[in-house]
């Protein structure tokens, strides 16, 4: 049965519904509380909220590198992770023709490896 | 089959728009979400040419970690609306247009001379996942376990990078 | 697909919307309770018996209360964030089956909304775009707290999702297909978790991080951030982050089930209770399928009870305390499961 493989304009519709599905159901919620909901306004209502004392200073500051760090580490695990996946799927499949695939993948994550235990040893996985 | 047209000029048309939006808004953060929503109608193409894995890739790579670092970059910069810093000082207006037809007319040569091939799969199906796997694993070996030393690149870079400030 | 197929998808959708809706203010109630219980206290009692009506009463405050925009908010961007975390939220349950194909006026009813192929790369990628309601929430607040707790979380959400991705491939290699239908159908004979404990632990774990629930919950960690990312949210707005919240606890429940405990299959005793009501004869029989959703359902209900259960009663970790288990025991943990699973295979033990 060839054509199960593909995704099907079924599947396709049916995510793109729910997904609007969703959407309209947010938008009424908000929508009804907007119009349904009593407005009495003053300043120090829609001023910023930092526990009752005037704001100091602007929120936009700028933050530490250490998200930043994580961000591009995750990056980099988040590709080595997608390889993975397309050799999951056929890794039983080759196993009959030998075990040729584990070590490509092994080879693979070795090096990975060494990656992962020089950010570990030089401490970006550390959080000061 | 009709769906499929439909999804393709949603798609195509959004990724357009947004990415016009992306060059000429002011706010970074407003840029980067219409970027967002470009990758999203691109990886909204691969589904209309059955290639769901590819969408799926763009979505999880693009879409939930370069543009997170993106983001990330311009909250940590504090990027504010400040399109001058992007614009070179000192060169003049005509230059910089004239420039920018150079590279336009330089992309554009090549892609109206490329005979492109038909990007469906002959039959549906030909092109599943574990195809795409069986090539990797097997024909395109090499430049796979290269991959895992540019990302071996990328990350000691990172950490030199961040060791340095 | 002609009129009824449509027919038959638009009511499915309705029926898992509707579920996972209803579910919302039917877990704020065993959450309450259940917390009140846990901590000797009695809870909301008033509205109704054992307080039931409580939520009722919660989603009218939350309609009628005021909703003001404040003046230093991104206009555009602030009232729309909830949506982004809601609509992720929902649509992953589209992959998930909630129950057995079922044969009725000579149709076949997949119980599923859709069977995608790559049905786990959808669900991670989906749950991948779940970042950009906490992102957007708070940048576009312009507040100190929501950008420091938008950070904090984001950062939390991306480190558990490689632990999350990596304990998937464990799987992944076992059962050799990315349809999470075909999974449960391969687990006719045995769970998942009994192939796959650790990669079992590594997700339930990362599953909570992702959730942004307790003891992960530092984004919004009270004692700091106030309430984190949606610190400036008041009325419908905050309730669409508390709904998307909850349906993501749910969602989460659902995955742990489908790929670990059987999906739809039957738990062990109600293999005789169908025996006793006469129904396991005909496969995809009414009364069949529908045993097979109560069993999915009591899977999933179970799980998101633990979720609350674990939320009453573990403290919160320390920043660093929480990166460090995601990036030094749970990656490594996940790697390992991958690296043994794959040697298990080769030398035929698994």
């Amino acid at each position: 049965m060839p054509y199960k493989k593909t995704m099907p304009s079924e599947n396709v519709l049916a995510v793109i519904l729910m997904g609007v599905f969703a959407a309209l159901l947010g938008i009424l919620l908000l929508g009804v509380s907007a119009f349904l909901g009593r407005v009495k306004r003053n300043p120090e209502k829609l001023s910023v909220y930092e526990c009752g004392v005037d704001p100091t200073g602007s929120a936009r500051e700028r933050f530490s590198l250490k998200f930043y760090l994580i961000a591009i580490f995750f990056l980099v695990f988040d590709i080595e992770i997608i390889f993975l996946y397309p050799w999951a799927l056929i890794f039983r499949k080759n196993l009959e023709r030998g075990g040729l695939i584990l070590f490509e993948m092994m080879c693979f994550l070795a090096i990975l490896v060494v990656g992962y235990l020089y950010i570990w040893k030089k401490g970006g996985l550390d959080w000061k | 089959m009709a769906l499929e047209v439909i999804l393709f000029w949603i798609c195509s048309v959004t990724s357009v728009v947004a990415a016009l939006f992306v060059i000429l808004h002011r706010n970074p953060i407003l840029s980067a979400l219409a970027l967002l929503a470009s990758l999203f109608a691109v990886a909204g193409l691969f589904i209309t040419l059955q290639a769901p894995f590819l969408a799926a890739i763009q979505i999880l790579i693009y879409a939930g970690a370069v543009m997170v670092l993106f983001i990330f970059v311009i909250m940590l910069l504090n990027l504010q609306k400040d399109p001058e810093r992007f614009a070179p000082q000192g060169v003049p207006v005509t230059l910089r247009f004239a420039l920018g037809l150079w590279v336009f007319i330089g992309l554009s040569i090549p892609i109206l001379w490329t005979a492109f091939t038909w990007a469906m799969p002959p039959t549906p199906g030909a092109y599943s996942v574990s195809h795409l796997a069986e090539l990797l694993f097997d024909q395109y070996l090499l430049p796979f376990e290269l991959t895992s030393f540019l990302l071996l690149v990328a990350m000691v870079g990172g950490v030199v990078l961040a060791k340095k400030s | 697909m002609d009129f009824i197929d449509f027919t038959i998808l638009a009511i499915k959708i309705m029926v898992v919307m509707g579920a996972l809706l209803n579910a919302v203010p039917i877990l704020v109630w065993v959450e309450r309770r259940g917390s009140a219980f846990i901590q000797d206290r009695l809870g909301p009692n008033r509205v109704g018996p054992m307080g039931l009506l409580q939520p009722v009463a919660d989603v009218i405050k939350f309609i009628f209360k005021e909703d003001p925009i404040p003046c230093h908010v991104h206009r555009f961007l602030f009232p729309i964030a909830p949506l982004f975390s809601l609509i992720p939220a929902s649509i992953i349950f589209a992959a998930i089956p909630f129950g057995d194909t079922l044969e009725i006026w000579g149709r076949t009813i997949t119980l599923q909304i859709a069977d995608i192929h790559i049905g786990i790369l959808y669900v991670l990628a989906v749950g991948s775009l779940g970042i950009y309601g906490v992102l957007i929430a708070g940048w576009s607040s312009n507040n100190k707290y929501s950008i420091l707790g938008a950070l904090r979380s984001s950062s939390q959400m991306i480190s558990y999702e490689i632990a999350l991705g990596a304990s998937l491939i464990g799987p992944l290699l076992v059962y050799g297909t990315f349809s999470l239908n075909e999974i449960v159908h391969l687990q006719a004979q045995s769970w998942g978790i009994f192939l796959q404990p650790l990669a079992f632990l590594i997700f339930f774990v990362s599953g909570f991080a992702e959730s942004n629930r307790l003891p992960f919950d530092l984004p919004e960690g009270e004692a700091e951030l106030v309430a984190g990312f949606h610190t400036e949210y008041g009325s419908m707005k905050f309730a669409l982050f508390f709904m998307a919240e909850y349906i993501h606890i749910v969602t989460i429940a659902a995955l742990n089930t489908t790929l670990f405990w059987g999906g739809w299959q039957l738990i062990p005793g109600m293999v005789s209770l169908a025996n006793v009501l006469g129904i396991s004869t005909y496969p995809h029989s009414v009364g069949l399928a529908l045993l097979k959703v109560a069993a999915f359902t009591l899977k999933t209900t179970f799980f998101t009870l633990i979720f609350i259960w674990v939320r009453w009663t573990l403290p919160r970790f320390r920043y660093d305390q929480l990166m460090m288990l995601g990036w030094k025991i749970l990656i490594p943990a996940a790697f390992i499961n991958i690296g043994a699973t794959a040697v298990l295979l080769y030398i035929g033990w698994l």
